[in-house]
């Protein structure tokens, strides 16, 4: 026997026309015994009162937004070839301030000295990477990635000059880059203007185009074992050996700073990779 | 859930939220700080929330903080005569029906009204909104009828005055 104190269920049903035919007709012989109800049901049939669509703005959209901010167009480039070439130079980056440290300090050396022993040391990094990651086929991405490059969050900043240490010529990178301003409140990380160190210095895309020929040993990477590196699994097969190798290179100069920048994997739709401090990735598209 | 796919919820959900927390609570800070919370609690809880079922999760939250809000304005001023004295300063001419309805949509008791929105607003079923309320699925509809049948009534009466 069905439950007359809510019969508002089956009158809905009813009105909706979701009732089975048995439904129906109890329901019909309910009305005819509660004309009340049929009074309701018949006002409602006639016309339901429905909300119109009526449309409102969210006023703060961007404020709730955890991605870095769409100017830093990280997401623009996107692809493998565009993130691995932007991680080319992020590693390039760190590659240089590491070679830097390796600078003897006991010698004097004059600016030009100095901007000559970087260039050199920069261009030997980037050479180095750049043929690791494979990315010298990433021609439509070059201005890009350079423009993309020049913004590097606080962290990665403030972290490489704890990390490496400060030496002589940190000091003179350091004026160079303008202090990020973080507005905690916001949560968001504004662009940092890095500006060129050295007249003479080349950006790590047009160096590629370039095919200069240059001839110096080898920058050596920090080591560290494959099983221990955040977000690094050699054994997926679904990613190319460039892309390994570009996972395997950055993992392994970011792993000391895990706590710090987190890489963890990532997988999406149609591609997989890893992602370091939720903006940059490395990896590749899967059919 | 990365940062982009969560960005593409804000992009996609937050109007419909805030249209829903907004008609319910008739007050944009509050419904602000609810949307805010929503997407908070979304974020926080990225890696369980199941794919493809953020909107639901979003509509959940907020529905239980708008129920909690309301909860407490009763508490502190005494009952719904709060909002029902706001909805219905009328200006005494309605331009059509859809906005006769939605000034009346005050004069419900709070479930309804939510119902209501969740239901003509988002186009949900009445099994996901049983879902979302934590109510069971008739419940859902005894609410849906009485709120139809109320609102009829009102502007039913609203038509014999004009």
């Amino acid at each position: 026997m069905y439950d007359w104190d809510h019969y508002e269920e089956l009158a809905l049903d009813y009105i909706e026309g979701n009732l089975s035919d048995e439904r129906r007709r109890t329901f019909e012989s309910f009305m005819e015994s509660h004309p009340e109800v049929a009074q309701e049901v018949r006002s409602l049939k006639e016309s339901m009162p429905v909300l119109s669509v009526d449309r409102v703005e969210f006023p703060d959209k961007e404020r709730l937004k955890r991605g870095v901010k769409r100017s830093l167009r990280w997401r623009q480039v996107g692809s493998f070839v565009g993130g691995a070439a932007a991680a080319s130079v992020v590693v390039g980056l760190f590659g240089l301030l590491g070679s830097l440290g390796r600078i003897d300090d006991s010698i004097e050396y004059g600016g030009q000295q100095l901007a000559e022993q970087i260039e050199v040391i920069y261009q030997e990094t980037a050479k180095s990477v750049a043929a690791e990651t494979e990315v010298a086929q990433a021609d439509d991405v070059k201005q890009d990635v350079v423009s993309d490059v020049i913004s590097v969050p606080e962290k990665v900043v403030s972290t490489v000059d704890t990390y490496v240490g400060a030496v002589t010529p940190l000091t003179t990178l350091n004026k160079r880059i303008e202090a990020p301003k973080v507005d905690k409140n916001q949560e968001e990380l504004n662009p940092v203007v890095l500006e060129p160190l050295f007249t003479d210095s080349y950006a790590v895309p047009d160096l590629i185009a370039s095919n200069r020929d240059i001839t110096l040993e080898q920058v050596e990477l920090p080591e560290a074992t494959t099983d221990e590196l955040p977000g690094y699994d050699d054994s997926d097969e679904g990613l190319t050996d460039g892309t390994k190798e570009a996972m395997r290179i950055l993992a392994s100069l970011l792993a000391p700073l895990d706590d710090l920048l987190p890489i963890k994997r990532y997988s999406t739709e149609n591609e997989r990779g890893i992602e370091i401090a939720s903006f940059i990735r490395i990896g590749n598209r899967v059919e | 859930m990365t940062a982009s796919e969560y960005d593409r919820c804000v992009d996609l959900y937050s109007d419909n939220l805030y249209r829903f927390v907004l008609k319910s609570l008739r007050d944009e800070e509050q419904a602000k700080d609810v949307v805010q919370e929503s997407f908070l609690r979304l974020w926080e809880n990225r890696e369980a929330v199941i794919s493809g079922k953020e909107k639901g999760y979003l509509f959940t939250i907020a529905y239980r903080l708008v129920v909690d809000q309301i909860r407490m304005r009763q508490r502190y001023v005494g009952g719904e005569q709060v909002l029902i004295n706001r909805g219905s300063s009328q200006r005494g001419e309605f331009d059509n029906l859809s906005e006769t309805i939605e000034r009346y949509l005050d004069l419900l008791p709070p479930i309804q009204k939510s119902l209501i929105l969740l239901r003509d607003y988002e186009g949900y079923s009445y099994r996901e909104m049983a879902e979302m309320t934590a109510l069971s699925e008739s419940q859902v509809k005894v609410y849906i009828f009485r709120a139809r049948v109320t609102l009829k009534k009102y502007i039913g009466d609203i038509n014999d005055i004009l």
